[in-house]
């Protein structure tokens, strides 16, 4: 294809020579010892993470079967660990594929991570099993989806209308299909990645814009549906046209907040020096800042348009999270999740010091934990806020450490960064202020 | 006579009065050769290996020379279509709104579908000159001027819908917040009057940006004016009896304007400080003024206004209406004016028909969501709108229990919505008719008519039928409502040939920006 740009330009020459000297300045710079990451420790750490997880996630199943109603609750606080994990590794995949769509050059950097973590998606479906387990065979005061109960819905006319659509087997069916659809996006994209740095083979990243086009059409429609099934069919009276938005904003914030925390740990590590740079956390700290207003913007139009048209159907479920010790939470997470982050992260300084923004990307992280729980939790009614609260730390701390293992794992697995990516010499010489 | 260049023709092409040859393109997939699918390859943003001056010489050129001889008989129309718009609103005016097709149960119609319609297509200029400056997006230059410009002729047009719909429009002082004797404010709670202060605030900020970006564009027109003075002092005259010449004009007026411009770098820190910080303004506003526009709906309990998804889902569409308005004056405008296929390239086309792609699908979504919900949710009076308000065309009428036929009198508006903003864009899956200038031309143009519908069929459908059966109504329009509409797109149209010829239609420091010469890399 040089040749097509050779015959359009007079000054050709000069431009194909003054292109490719960067190219081989920036590739001078890709030491293995920079770009691959030392796997010793940083499994170890991994290591650790998934044994920690599973030891918490052991202590929650006996913590749920120690008491009369508090299975339930168990259930609850892992199914929004369960949520934290698919939504990172989901965000990850949406972040990678709007990131081919921009041809962003600068991208190629930071996007190995996003598309290792992503490739962790057919994983999360065994995360998901607990949660099947709980649908296909739990009791009926254990379940945690209400319209599985035939005792509790019988008789409920909305119910009725719905069933077409919320009943068990089009449920799992459907989910089977999300999880589907998403393993094969991010696995094509994770190998064809892998496969450019061997081959070098730059068509191989036309080929993944390609997929990124429709992949991003897959990924609206089903990340959408899932979280109707998996968080909003929690209060299946409820609904709201929005729920897919605030679903996609809060687990891109997420994905990215992930990859700020890993890229950081790694340039900690020693790696990736002058490979990503102030720069890339500069970018990527105003993603985190763009992903955090556009959080507020969606969970503020949400609560308000509901709170302003006040019909009882709809406000149910703000009430809800506005009684009791609720209301501190919802409260808490106006501060926690938008008001203090986006104040921190307006400074510059905070964007170009790596260590400064991992610390406001755990923090953000945390939040997204908090807004998850905020949203499930509410529907044990059995068991107020504060109750038993280690089994709801437990509940997300769990999946989401042996997922974070995992995904730190998966990520030092591969060379950091993708090594033959067309435009890597641009993501290296990536300047926000020329 | 030219004192471009002492060559007649080749002034001629800097002056962009005479195209320049174009050499073969080989590769017939590439176009004009911007059209590039390597990813090791950045498509140049200005073809034809143009010059720093070249570029300088081709923009003022649309401004310096006279136009080519479609000028003056478009404009003319456009003009005659102004007029008959602004005798209609002095029409209406004097009679009042009952000339409009108005009744007891639609009381919003035409003049609110246009209010948002011309509030919409202002987005795309915002979109362009904030967001995709924030994000480094460099083929945003080349359009960014003329949009920008667009959104202040069609906040000017939106504008004038909600004033004058108020009936008596000497009373219009009453939406601002202004203490007056009587006591009597506005309702602070009413998104109507948030509508008032977003609308203001987008307009002033928008026109701020579109002028300080301007500004160093204006004081090299004024450096050509006073230059072409001293060397030649007997240059054309404004009127034959009046002793003024029109460079003396263009050196005063632009003088006046550039604000003391004198590219120091002083100047141009100033400027570039300025920029990212109107743009990192503009940002939040853009969103913020359609999802306002969005709560004058969507705060209602009105079956079909009332849906969580409303603000996300407006910005959306007014992103995509902005974008096909952007298209429908640039392609044309790139025939017309010679020399400004280098600077909008087939690359540039591609692009903006790629968001028309993903902004369609995007208010697809929330069609689809919408419609999910409305049955999802078990509300009978929202599938109600959505089923026999908008989409039942009458040879699929259903009996209704009191054995009347039941089907949606607007089924006609609700399909072209959905023909226009959901169909025809899904043809740019196909490199064919993406990179093919008349094809987009022609999906643009179906879009400006299904985001026109999309804003009929959201306000009249939901208005016509609403709780009570007792008050169902019709609407239809009035010769004043269709001939008003008609003459804001006048006044647009004319608002935007006068820019296109009186002041600099491209931003120049920034196209030499993104030109090769200007990389460091450059040798």
């Amino acid at each position: 294809m040089s040749e097509i740009s050779a015959t359009h330009h007079h000054g050709s020459h000069a431009e194909g020579h003054s292109h490719a000297e960067p190219q081989i300045a920036a590739r001078s710079r890709l030491l293995p010892s920079a770009v691959t990451a030392d796997r010793g420790t940083l499994r170890t750490v991994s290591m650790g993470m998934m044994f920690v997880g599973a030891i918490v996630l052991v202590v929650l199943v006996i913590l749920g079967f120690s008491a009369e109603g508090a299975g339930r609750q168990a259930i609850a606080a892992y199914h929004a660990g369960f949520l934290f994990c698919v939504g990172v590794a989901l965000g990850c995949l949406g972040i990678q594929m709007i990131l081919h769509q921009f041809n962003a050059g600068w991208s190629a950097a930071p996007r190995r991570t996003a598309e290792g973590i992503a490739s962790l998606l057919p994983l999360c479906a065994l995360l998901f099993v607990p949660v099947l387990v709980n649908a296909l065979i739990g009791s009926d005061s254990t379940k945690l989806f209400k319209w599985m109960v035939p005792s509790y819905v019988a008789g409920d006319v909305l119910f009725e209308h719905k069933q077409g659509w919320l009943n068990v087997n089009f449920w799992i069916v459907r989910s089977a299909v999300y999880f589907g659809l998403w393993s094969m996006l991010a696995l094509k994209l994770y190998q064809w990645s892998r496969k450019q740095d061997l081959s070098g083979d730059r068509w191989l990243t036309a080929k993944a814009r390609r997929m990124s086009s429709y992949g991003l059409l897959i990924f609206a429609l089903s990340s959408a549906f899932a979280s109707f099934d998996w968080l909003m069919g929690l209060d299946f009276h409820w609904f709201s046209t929005m729920f897919g938005v605030y679903f996609f904003a809060g687990s891109v914030l997420s994905a990215i907040c992930t990859i700020v925390l890993v890229l950081a740990m790694l340039s900690n590590a020693g790696k990736l020096k002058s490979v990503v740079t102030p720069e890339h956390f500069h970018d990527m700290g105003k993603m985190m800042l763009a992903f955090t207003v556009f959080w507020a913007y969606i969970a503020f139009c949400q609560y308000f348009l509901i709170w302003y048209s006040n019909i009882p159907e709809e406000t149910a479920f703000y009430n809800l999270r506005q009684q009791g010790d609720w209301r501190y939470l919802s409260i808490f997470l106006v501060l926690g999740h938008f008001v203090v982050p986006f104040l921190v992260l307006l400074f510059r300084g905070v964007k170009r010091t790596p260590r400064l923004l991992a610390f406001v990307a755990a923090w953000l992280l945390i939040m997204h934990a908090v807004d998850l729980f905020y949203i499930v939790r509410p529907v044990i009614k059995e068991s107020k806020l504060g109750e038993r609260l280690i089994m709801d730390v437990f509940g997300i701390a769990g999946p989401a450490l042996v997922f974070l293992g995992l995904a730190i794992r998966r990520v030092v697995s591969a060379p950091l960064i993708p090594l033959k990516d067309p435009r890597l010499h641009e993501a290296l010489e990536h300047k926000n202020y020329v | 006579m030219s004192v471009i260049h002492p060559d007649q023709y080749t002034a001629g092409q800097l002056a962009g009065t005479i195209p320049v040859d174009r050499p073969q393109v080989i590769d017939k997939r590439a176009g004009d050769g911007t059209l590039i699918d390597d990813p090791a390859v950045r498509a140049p943003l200005v073809l034809n290996d143009r010059s720093f001056n070249d570029i300088t010489e081709t923009v003022c050129g649309y401004v310096e020379k006279k136009p080519g001889g479609w000028w003056w008989p478009v404009f003319g129309i456009a003009n005659m279509l102004a007029a008959i718009g602004t005798a209609m609103i002095i029409y209406l005016l004097i009679t009042g709104v009952g000339t409009w097709g108005l009744n007891n149960q639609v009381g919003w119609a035409w003049d609110i579908t246009n209010f948002v319609f011309w509030i919409g297509i202002g987005h795309a200029g915002t979109l362009i000159s904030a967001i995709l400056c924030l994000l480094k997006q460099k083929w945003r230059t080349s359009i960014n001027r003329a949009a920008e410009a667009m959104t202040i002729f069609a906040v000017i047009c939106a504008g004038t819908f909600p004033a004058i719909h108020v009936g008596r429009i000497w009373f219009i002082w009453m939406v601002f917040p202004i203490p007056n004797a009587n006591a009597i404010w506005p309702n602070f709670r009413s998104p109507l009057l948030w509508d008032v202060f977003a609308v203001s605030t987008y307009a002033t900020v928008s026109a701020l940006f579109w002028y300080m970006g301007m500004i160093p564009d204006f004081a090299t027109l004024r450096d050509r004016a006073i230059l072409r003075l001293k060397k030649n002092a007997t240059g054309p005259m404004v009127m034959p009896f009046l002793s003024l010449r029109v460079d003396e004009v263009q050196a005063r007026v632009y003088g006046l304007l550039s604000m003391g411009w004198r590219f120091s770098t002083r100047h141009w820190q100033n400027y570039e400080k300025a920029y990212l910080m109107l743009a990192g303004i503009s940002t939040p506003l853009v969103l913020s003024v359609h999802s306002i526009v969005s709560f004058d709906f969507a705060t209602s309990i009105l079956p079909g206004w009332h849906t969580t998804i409303f603000p996300p889902y407006f910005v959306a569409g007014a992103i995509f209406g902005g974008f096909a308005m952007v298209l429908l004056l640039m392609i044309p405008a790139r025939e017309l004016y010679a020399n400004m296929k280098d600077i909008i390239t087939l690359r540039h086309l591609e692009n903006m028909a790629k968001i028309l792609l993903v902004t369609g699908m995007m208010v697809g979504f929330a069609y689809a969501m919408e419609f999910f919900m409305a049955w999802y949710s078990g509300n009978a009076f929202e599938a109600d709108v959505f089923v026999y308000n908008r989409l039942l065309p009458p040879f699929l009428a259903q009996v209704g229990a009191d054995g009347q036929l039941k089907y949606a009198p607007y089924w006609w508006a609700y399909w072209s919505m959905i023909f226009c903003n959901v169909v025809t864009p899904q043809v740019f899956w196909m490199r064919r008719f993406r990179t093919s200038p008349f094809w987009i031309f022609v999906v643009a143009f179906f879009v400006t008519i299904g985001m026109w519908f999309e804003r009929f069929v959201i306000i009249v459908t939901s208005l016509h039928r609403a709780f009570l059966p007792g008050e169902w109504g019709m609407f239809f329009p009035t010769w004043v409502d269709i001939l008003t509409f008609a003459g804001t797109v006048g006044i647009f149209l004319t608002l935007f040939l006068l820019f296109l010829r009186f002041l600099p239609a491209f931003a120049m420091s920034e196209i030499k920006n993104v030109m090769p010469q200007a990389s460091p890399h450059k040798h």
